[in-house]
């Protein structure tokens, strides 16, 4: 997975050295403290979800705990929308930014921190044209959570088919860990109708792939 | 992009043909200075957008409460010829059938605010609301067929409200030529628990008071009087209509390829409208439509029974008639006089409502001298509206007119906005108890995030598509 940190946490640490990033426990950093990959405001590093728990113990002697807090970050945002409400994920690969996007929407319904890790339901999508595939991914979580009641804290998908096409099509394969949603324990967000082709991104950038959507709420 | 644009009179802006290349007709936005300052142009951008539609006929136009929305701007009026033209899930929106109906009742304003605590906290517990919700209906195999053929009446005959209702309902609360065969699994999966729910975002069951009347002979036609206490509910088909138009966009994109329609948005996606896809389109979406007219039906006799109870009064007492039922997205197959000619089209309205005269034959008996009511839904703190059609939303909007404020903030907009006010309480001091499911719903939902309705139905008034009858004040407010 990626951990950003914000503009302001990243100059910090450009000041230290690699040293950090191993003390930090980021053995597979994309970057080094001298060229840390950007993308917006936050600056991105690719760690093992052990990694970015390492972060938050780490972290150096002097930073205190709101600090830590506040520099840990998802792979994803939620972008402002008019009426409605928008994503941004980003990913090594195709498989991992449609992860992230998952669970960027999923964000937008509850707070995915608090759900607890139940059971898992699988699905799989195929589509004609890669954003098509990221449409029908989202369209098809949504539908699972109006039918299912699963809420995700965790999404893995199989990478194998989501970048190139196989057979004519691109597919994409994956399993939401989760539980399902009870009002008592989790937070109400929004209701989101659907996934739209509103400004759809879904492209490489630079190392990454880049994913936004819009939400019809 | 501003400069092209010509102002017709005080409440009309002119999207010229001229403004860019592929329009077949010119747009016309109802909009006066005041109103305009919060056009965007991405909204100017979509109404010149569908003007390039085949087969569009007389403008595409857009209400005072347009803003940016997808393919299609919201408050959106476009109208296609049923040869030439097409039919587009985009004109109509995700939520079809999404509306408002408005319950009249013998209660005065003091003698439900008497009880407003007790009355709000009822219809909470009552009234199925928010992200995760589930109605209290449970669509069977024989059921789920059954609501997308009768729509109202379908709730009817399960006993949720009166015979008497489907009266005074849009379309009786019914299109016909529902095709349940043109629905998906999943549609019917994700409609199974949500018929009898009210949604979240900008859903909400209100209790209003009639707080103005500017036309006392058709308020009373209505059935209104001031200080009386109402109920409106704003809802739609939930998911099962957003799971019907999620699966035809996808056949109507497809659609459009086949059949070489140069689309400048892909959320415009459509097909010709005799075309076997627009058909099973406009099947579907009739089906969608009914289920939105049962679930209103059903929230309307729970609404009805939280009264009877609280108040210990019988139904005849009580007198909880409904005043009216409207769509305000929708497509629907009209007769309309397009210069001179009577023309059979087929009408988009997306976040607008249908407005028609008085005289016309699908008004129901009462009404036929007055007009089709409108019911605007104005935000949780201000007012709500109750209008009439107009000869001259025949004439020029093809019986349309608005359908809300509007918004004006974007969510992340609201929240920052509300960030150290407790809206609940703002409202509270107003005399108006809310009651919302989710935790950030007041601050996106809260009055500064929309337009002054007062200044869009000034413009609909102005402009004659539409003429004011009352205004409705909300007392207690129940949000998803």
């Amino acid at each position: 997975m990626f951990i950003g940190i914000s503009n302001s946490h990243a100059k910090k640490l450009r000041q230290r050295n690699r040293l950090f990033f191993r003390r930090a426990g980021f053995a597979s950093a994309v970057g080094s403290a001298g060229s840390i990959p950007q993308i917006g405001n936050v600056f991105w590093f690719r760690a093992s979800l052990a990694g970015c728990q390492a972060l938050a113990e780490k972290l150096p002697l002097g930073e205190n705990k709101r600090m830590r807090q506040s520099s840990l970050r998802m792979p994803y945002q939620v972008l402002d929308a008019a009426g409605d409400a928008g994503i941004s994920a980003e990913g090594a690969s195709c498989g991992e930014a449609l992860q992230n996007a998952g669970m960027a929407l999923f964000s937008l319904i509850t707070d995915p921190g608090r759900v607890r890790e139940e059971e898992s339901i699988a699905f799989h999508v195929d589509a004609e044209s890669r954003d098509v595939l990221l449409v029908r991914v989202l369209n098809e979580l949504i539908f699972l959570f109006d039918t299912e009641d699963i809420v995700a804290s965790r999404i893995e998908m199989d990478d194998a088919g989501a970048c190139t096409k196989q057979d004519g099509v691109f597919h994409a394969s994956g399993r939401i860990w989760g539980e399902r949603f009870s009002s008592d324990r989790h937070e109400r967000r929004l209701l989101v109708k659907a996934a739209t082709y509103h400004n759809l991104v879904f492209a490489p950038c630079g190392n990454l792939w880049r994913v936004e959507v819009i939400f019809d709420i | 992009m501003r400069d092209k644009l010509q102002r017709i009179d005080q409440n009309r802006l002119l999207i010229p043909r001229s403004f860019k290349p592929g329009m077949r007709t010119d747009g016309l936005i109802y909009v006066d200075e005041r109103l305009e300052e919060y056009l965007e142009d991405s909204s100017i951008e979509q109404v010149a957008n569908v003007a390039s539609l085949p087969g569009i006929v007389g403008c595409s136009l857009a209400m005072p409460d347009v803003h940016s929305g997808y393919g299609f701007s919201i408050g959106g009026v476009a109208a296609f010829d049923l040869k030439e033209g097409v039919i587009s899930p985009g004109g109509v929106g995700y939520d079809i059938n999404c509306g408002v109906r408005l319950l009249r009742s013998n209660f005065t304003k003091d003698a439900v605010s008497a009880k407003m605590q007790q009355l709000a906290d009822m219809l909470y517990n009552t009234i199925p609301s928010g992200v995760g919700s589930k109605g209290r209906v449970r669509l069977g195999e024989r059921d789920r067929e059954q609501v997308l053929l009768k729509g109202a009446g379908w709730a009817v005959e399960q006993g949720y409200g009166e015979a008497s209702d489907l009266a005074y309902a849009e379309s009786n609360g019914c299109l016909s030529g529902a095709d349940p065969s043109a629905i998906s699994v999943k549609a019917y999966d994700r409609g199974k628990a949500q018929q009898g729910t009210l949604g979240a975002g900008n859903h909400f069951l209100e209790v209003q008071f009639v707080d103005e009347i500017y036309d006392e002979s058709a308020a009373n036609a209505l059935g209104l009087f001031a200080g009386q206490a109402t109920v409106m509910i704003h809802t739609g088909s939930r998911g099962f209509g957003h799971q019907v138009c999620t699966d035809f966009l996808e056949v109507m994109g497809q659609a459009a390829v086949k059949y070489g329609i140069v689309l400048p948005d892909r959320e415009l996606a459509c097909a010709p409208f005799a075309s076997r896809e627009a058909q099973d389109y406009l099947a579907a979406m009739k089906a969608a439509a009914n289920y939105a007219w049962a679930n209103r039906q059903c929230l309307t006799h729970w609404t009805r029974e939280v009264f009877f109870d609280l108040f210990r009064m019988s139904p005849r007492d009580a007198g909880m008639r409904l005043v009216y039922d409207v769509a305000h997205n929708i497509a629907k197959v009209e007769d309309h006089i397009v210069d001179g000619v009577k023309r059979r089209l087929v009408v988009h309205r997306k976040g607008s409502t249908r407005a028609f005269a008085a005289g016309h034959p699908e008004l129901p008996d009462a009404y036929r001298s007055i007009g089709q009511p409108v019911l605007i839904p104005g935000d949780m703190g201000r007012a709500s509206f109750v209008l009439l059609g107009t000869k001259r939303a025949m004439d020029e909007t093809f019986g349309s007119t608005c359908h809300g404020a509007g918004r004006l903030l974007s969510r992340h907009q609201a929240i920052r906005q509300a960030k150290g006010r407790a809206i609940w309480r703002e409202l509270e001091d107003r005399g108006i108890l809310v009651r919302a499911a989710g935790r950030e719903t007041l601050s996106e939902e809260m009055s500064d995030a929309y337009k002054n309705i007062a200044d869009v139905v000034d413009v609909v008034q102005n402009a004659g598509i539409s003429r004011k009858v009352a205004r409705l004040r909300p007392l207690c407010v129940i949000k998803g």
